[in-house]
Order: structure tokens, then C-alpha cells, then sequence
């Protein structure tokens, strides 16, 4: 058993692509909305992924410190999106296996942010999650979602099933965050272009502000979404509902 | 077993977007002025139910990354620089959870129009991008070229109406715990956040801010109708009757002044009469059409008639602005603002006498009179500028005392022309056609003031003035009329370097 989850651990890491990406469509999926990759053979039945828990993926300060990233899974979620969003509609919660959203608030009250805890709008939240039974890769964005409990973040209902399938190891995530579009460039529907004061200009390397991506990684399985699960072991574990006032929180699980 | 997770972060690399990380300029403007420092334009605390309050700043012009004119990617010349602020008021509200905190993802679309300007393009419409500064965190903003963008006329000098509309990006997900939805993420038309039309970036060095047109179209006609008074008085008494007739006649309504003036039903009962009936060749207060004296006596009543009118207007519309103050609506359209201007519209009627007297006092003895403080012009037109001022940059606050400042100034000119036609009848004692002239344009002139005496001031002036046999008027009466003038005004009206000298009237030479 430990050597097959060495192993496991070895393909995640392998999956994941690259340790430094630049981030590109191929990388991306940015002109993807949810898709299925060619590799793979599986079609695991989409009842067998559910989310019985919040799940925290990612808890950590980035841009330097400036932002802090929450990055959690939950059931899926009711929403009113209209149609049109970029990289896909937004799925009804009964066409949905997971919700998966991030929390990106700012750390200090530095480079626009007024409050700690202000949400850092405007970024661009590209989401892979691969399934590492069989490599199939869903790729798409996470959109800004308002709450009025949990104020705004990015997020989106997603169907494992139905894209990835159920994996019987586990899932690799990762998330690319862009810095906001700018404004007649590179803009849409939910960045849609703004503009980095001049007092700004020429400060933005190590922000969020910056050209260089802000590449998160992350993994998990089923089990981890399961409620009999308990949080045991080394290198992470599933936190049992989002709760950190900082970030807005995330929603208990049912 | 179960996997365990490894969270890692991967190295970014460098992307090449292809933008620049430095500030592209933006040119400003050579017509505009240099801005000191951002200044708050207008500001709603109201806005959805007072959730959100929305500030719209104005600043000097700025570059960025991009740049941005008009709402569009742009390094071309600009005036200033828009920037609205869009901020919750409390926590917690709208899916917002800080009070203070920026809410994103609106379109938020500022239309400019020029109200100054007669030109085509005066009215401009942008949708201003969020901006991230260090000094202003987010908000959303942008260099503007003030319309009309053609031409060279400071635009600073100009007045505005600057609206600001505030709508809901339609790309907005709402949780289920946000439905309904607030206006603030759902709604099909905009909100209007801000709605000024007083808006001026620099305040005014010169008048009008607005729309004086009803001003000026009877200051012309009464220009028209002096202009004709020696040659065609059938044609002026036309253009009174249309013009200005009615008019002179709502303004003797006593409740449109305030009552420290002194104007009552009384004192303005003969306003419209005198000018109407001067023109009509029928007697004024025994002047005029007496003994086949008609044109020299008849057309100081008309012309000093009409101009009373207008020094009354100047009075009612003062007084308007201060009303409109009170009332909190300082609106260039037909608030505090509008009002000022049109006391400045009708002022400009009399300037001239004002002009004509300032000349006289300061050219002084043995020609003219003096005083020892001759100023009347740039007091006025400077009071008229500031008081603009007061209404767009201050609320009104001062208003007052600028009202106060035209109306003794006012006065001034008047108190000495009276005088200055005294002087006059001295001079024209042997030649009773310059004397009854002189007498009757005294006489006209004094009435402008007659709500600034006592009434049995008030009638011994006017009777002073009555007098029609040059024999039977000398310097004491002169002296008594300008010592009674100087009794009721002195300290409530002028100074004492303002007033005359009565026993200069005893030094008139024949």
C-alpha cells in the first residue's frame, strides 16, 4: 500500500503538467468551456461524485502576501447566472456534481484593497481539474459569484462526472490566476478591462496586478468528499467547512 | 489508503501579454487649467436606500496602463480626470461585507453636458473603467476631454451637468442566498447615483454660468427702446409694450423681495407706470407732458423708469437665490444658481450707469462731484462672480453677503446720480429746459433708492425734485435733499468715504 500510494503520488505530480507553466490555452483551456480530454477510456457513473462536506483545497496567502487564496469544494450550489459566460454556462446545481470556489481577498490595505478582506475583483480564475485515473481534463474559469453571507468570489457548479468521471484515485486541481484584464485588450465578460493607475505602473511585478500568473496546484479524491471522512494524517487534510472569517467562509456542508 | 494531499505551488512564468509596465502619458489639454489637487464634485449617500454611497471626484489628468480619454483606450489630450467612487456605507449589505469597500462589476457611465456652451457638442456620455491606484485603491474613472472637445475656450470656465448612472455587470452570478437580487447586481436599467447641475471644476471668473436668455432679451429691448427715445418713440414705446411691459409689471409684486428692503405695494406701485406713461407722452408725477414740455423730461422717466425696473429685477432674483438656497436647491437649471445669473442678466442693463457714475466721481470737481471712495464697478461684477461661487463651490454659504455687496453697491450708484443731477439743476438754474432736464433725470433716477427712505424722507426728496421753477430751487434745498439721502444711508448702505459732502453743494458754481 505505500508503495502504491508513492506511485499515486508520483503520477499526480506528473499530470500536473509542469512545476513552472506558462499559462496558455493549451494550458488553460481558455477557449475551452468544460470538455473531456481524448485520453481515457473509463466512464464512471456521474452518481458516484458527491460532495458530502466542505473541502478546503488551498488556504494560503499569495501575490506576496498581498491576497490570501481559499480554494474550496462544496456541494453544488443554487444560482441565478444568466447565459453567455465566458468558458461556459454556469451549471444549474442539479446538473452539478461539486461546487468549487475561491476566495481572493486582500491581506492588507495595499494595491486597491481598502479593508483586509475586501475581495480582489476582477481576476481572471482559470480551473483544470484532471481526472489522474485516465488524464481526462476539464478546464475551464471560475466566474464571480455574489453572496450575500459570504460576499464576492469566484466560483462555478461543475460535473465531474459527466466531464472527468469518478476517479478512483484522485483528482488534480489546479488553478491559474490572471492578473485583471486590461482595459481594450485582452477584456471579457466577467474581466471586463480596467486600468492600473500610474501610480501603480511599473509596481505590479509580484502583485496581483503583475503579467506573471499565480499557478496554484492542489489534489483530491472522493473520499475526501465523503462525511465519514475523517481529517487524519501528514500533508493536508480536508478542512470541515469553510470558517475563516478572513475569507468570507465557505458553506457547511449539508 | 487513502491519497494524501500535497498542496504545491508551481513557479509562474513570466506571459508576454504584450503590455508595457509603464505609465502611457496623456496629453492635457492647452486649453485647461492645471488642477491642484482632486476635489470632490458631488456626492449621494442615498443611493439604495443608503447602502451604498457613490463620490464623484474630479482630478487633474493622469496616465496609466492603459491609458485612457473618454472611456477608451486613448493617449490624446484631456481636461481632467473623472473618478467615481462606489462604496458600501455599512457592513454586511448586498453581498458586500465591509462598509467601505469597493463594489465591483458596474457599469458605471458618466454623461457630461456643457451648459454654457451654444455649441452642437455639449453633451458627452462614457462608461468609466475600474481603475486600481495606490493612492485611491479601486474605483472607476477616466481622463475626459470636456465637451464641446472642439476649440480652445478654458473649460474650466464652463458650468455642467454631470449625471452618473450605476448598473450591474449582466454577467454577475447570484448565489441563491442573493435572490431576489438588489438592484446593486440585477437590474435592467441604470441607477442613477448622481445628478448635479451646478457642476463647475474651477468655479467662474465671469457670468453667465447658465442660461440668461430671458435677461438678456429684455436688457436688448431696453437698449433697443433708449436707443429709439430721441428719434422714434412710437417704435420704443413698441418695444416696452412687448417686451417689457408685463414684465415691469410682475415685479410689483411686493413678495418678491424681501422685506429689509423696504419694497412695498406702495413704492412699487408707479414702476411700470412711470417708464409706460414717459413713453406715452402723458404726464409722470407732473413732469413730462406739463406745458407741452414733452421730450427731455419724458425720456429721462422712460429711460430711468425702465432702468428702475431692472435694478428691482437685480433685487428679486438675488433674493430668489437665497430662497433657493434655503430650500437646498442650488440647480443652474432654476435653482440658487439660475437666479444669480439672472440678477447678473439684468444687472448688466444698468452697468452702464454704474460705469457712467464711477467716471464721473473719480473725474471730480469743479465738472463733477466726488467722493472720496469712487469704486462701484469691479465691487459689483466681482460680487455677482463671488456669489456664483458661493452657490457652486460652497453650497450658498456667503450667498448673503455678496446679495448685500450688490444692493449697497447698487445703491451707491444711484445715491450719486441722484445727487449728481442735483448738482445739475444748480448748474442749470438760467435755462429752464437743461433744468427740467436735469430735474426729471434726478428726479427718475432717485426713485431707484426711494425704498432705502424714511417715507417722509421719501416724499420731501421727491418734492425737492418737484420743483420746476429753477428760481424757486438753490443749494439749501440741494444740501437738505443729500443730507436726508446720507441720514438713511449711511451705515446701512454706505460708508461714510461713500457719501457726500452736503455743503458740496453750496460750492456748485452756475
Amino acid at each position: 500500500m505505500r508503495l502504491a500510494s508513492l506511485l499515486m503520488i508520483l503520477v499526480t505530480l506528473a499530470s500536473a503538467g509542469c512545476d513552472e507553466c506558462e499559462y496558455s490555452a493549451e494550458c488553460s483551456g481558455v477557449d475551452a468551456s468544460i470538455t473531456r480530454s481524448d485520453a481515457g477510456t473509463g466512464t464512471p457513473t456521474p452518481a458516484s461524485v458527491a460532495v458530502e462536506r466542505a473541502v478546503t483545497l488551498v488556504e494560503r496567502p499569495i501575490a506576496n502576501g498581498l491576497a490570501s487564496l481559499k480554494l474550496e469544494i462544496l456541494p453544488p450550489q443554487d444560482v441565478e447566472a444568466p447565459p453567455g459566460l465566458p468558458l461556459g454556462d454556469f451549471l444549474a446545481s442539479g446538473s452539478a456534481d461539486i461546487w468549487i470556489h475561491a476566495n481572493i481577498r486582500y491581506s492588507a490595505a495595499l494595491v486597491g484593497g481598502r479593508n483586509v478582506g475586501d475581495m480582489v475583483p476582477y481576476l481572471r480564475v482559470g480551473l483544470e481539474i484532471t481526472n489522474e485515473d485516465d488524464g481526462r481534463r476539464l478546464s475551464t474559469n471560475l466566474v464571480p459569484v455574489v453572496s450575500v453571507a459570504n460576499g464576492v468570489f469566484y466560483a462555478r457548479n461543475l460535473s465531474l462526472g459527466s466531464s472527468v468521471g469518478a476517479a478512483t484515485s484522485h483528482y488534480s486541481v489546479r488553478v491559474v490566476i490572471r492578473r485583471p484584464a486590461l482595459l481594450g485588450a485582452d477584456a471579457d465578460a466577467v474581466s471586463p478591462g480596467i486600468v492600473i493607475g500610474e501610480d501603480m505602473v511599473g509596481a505590479e511585478a509580484g502583485t496581483f496586478l503583475d503579467d506573471v500568473a499565480t499557478v496554484i496546484t492542489s489534489h483530491f479524491s472522493l473520499d475526501d468528499l465523503r462525511e465519514q471522512q475523517v481529517s487524519t494524517g501528514t500533508g493536508g487534510t480536508p478542512s470541515t467547512g469553510g470558517t475563516s472569517s478572513s475569507s468570507g467562509g465557505g458553506y457547511i456542508a449539508p | 489508503m487513502r491519497m494524501q494531499r500535497m498542496t504545491f505551488t508551481l513557479l509562474s512564468t513570466v506571459l508576454a501579454w504584450g503590455h508595457p509596465a509603464v505609465a502611457a502619458a496623456v496629453e492635457k489639454s492647452t486649453r485647461s487649467t492645471p488642477i491642484p489637487s482632486a476635489q470632490e464634485l458631488a456626492e449621494n449617500v442615498d443611493l439604495l436606500g443608503g447602502a451604498v454611497e457613490t463620490e464623484l471626484i474630479f482630478q487633474e489628468v493622469s496616465g496609466g496602463r492603459p491609458s485612457v480619454v473618454n472611456g477608451a483606450v486613448s493617449d490624446g489630450a484631456a481636461d481632467l480626470m473623472i473618478r467615481v467612487e462606489l462604496r458600501t456605507r455599512v457592513d454586511g449589505v448586498m453581498g458586500m461585507l465591509k462598509a467601505g469597500e469597493t463594489v465591483p462589476y458596474q457599469r458605471v457611465r458618466v454623461t457630461i453636458e456643457n451648459l454654457t456652451t451654444t455649441d452642437v457638442d455639449k453633451t458627452l456620455t462614457v462608461e468609466l473603467p475600474p481603475q486600481v491606484t495606490r493612492a485611491h485603491g479601486w474605483s472607476y474613472a477616466s481622463n475626459i476631454l470636456l465637451p464641446p472637445q472642439q476649440g480652445t475656450t478654458n473649460p474650466f470656465e464652463d458650468q455642467y451637468r454631470i449625471t452618473v448612472t450605476v448598473q450591474p455587470r449582466e454577467t454577475m452570478v447570484l448565489h441563491d442566498d442573493a435572490t431576489p437580487p438588489s438592484p446593486l447586481w440585477r437590474s435592467a436599467s441604470p441607477l442613477t447615483a448622481i445628478d448635479e447641475d451646478t457642476v463647475s471644476f474651477a468655479g467662474v471668473t465671469a457670468l453667465p454660468a447658465g442660461n440668461v436668455d430671458e435677461a438678456t432679451a429684455r436688457t436688448t429691448a431696453f437698449t433697443s427702446a433708449k436707443g429709439l427715445l430721441s428719434t422714434d418713440v412710437a417704435g420704443a414705446r413698441t418695444v416696452f409694450t412687448t417686451t417689457l411691459q408685463p414684465w415691469m409689471l410682475g415685479l410689483e409684486d411686493a413678495t418678491l423681495y424681501a422685506a429689509s428692503h423696504g419694497l412695498t405695494t406702495e413704492v412699487l406701485a408707479d414702476l411700470e407706470d412711470n417708464p409706460r406713461l414717459a413713453l406715452e407722452q402723458q404726464t409722470v408725477r407732473g413732469d413730462c407732458n406739463r406745458d407741452g414740455i414733452q421730450g427731455a423730461e419724458c425720456q429721462q422717466w422712460a429711460d430711468k423708469g425702465m432702468q428702475r425696473g431692472f435694478v428691482m429685477a437685480v433685487l428679486a432674483h438675488m433674493d430668489a437665490a437665497l430662497q433657493r438656497v434655503d430650500d437646498g436647491d442650488l440647480s443652474l437649471t432654476a435653482g440658487a444658481a439660475h437666479e444669480w445669473d439672472l440678477a447678473w442678466g439684468y444687472f448688466q442693463a444698468v452697468r452702464s450707469t454704474a460705469v457712467s457714475r464711477e467716471t464721473n466721481c473719480l473725474t471730480g470737481p469743479p465738472a463733477e462731484l466726488t467722493l472720496q471712495d469712487c469704486a462701484m464697478v469691479a465691487a459689483l461684477d466681482d460680487a455677482f462672480v463671488d456669489g456664483m461661487n458661493a452657490i457652486l463651490l460652497d453650497d450658498g454659504n456667503g450667498l448673503g453677503g455678496f446679495a448685500r455687496t450688490v444692493e449697497t453697491r447698487l445703491v451707491k450708484v444711484y445715491y450719486y446720480a441722484t445727487t449728481r443731477y442735483l448738482m445739475k439743476m444748480l448748474k442749470a438754474v438760467a435755462d429752464v429746459v437743461t433744468y427740467n432736464s436735469a430735474r426729471a433725470e434726478g428726479r427718475a433716477f432717485s426713485t431707484s433708492i426711494a425704498h432705502t427712505l424714511p417715507a417722509a424722507d421719501r416724499t420731501a426728496v421727491d418734492q425737492a425734485f418737484a420743483v420746476r421753477d429753477p428760481a424757486s430751487f438753490n443749494a439749501a434745498v440741494a444740501v437738505d435733499v443729500v443730507s436726508r439721502l446720507n441720514n438713511a444711508l449711511e451705515g446701512t448702505h454706505l460708508g461714510a468715504a461713500e457719501l457726500l459732502d452736503p455743503q458740496d453743494m453750496t460750492e456748485v458754481v452756475p
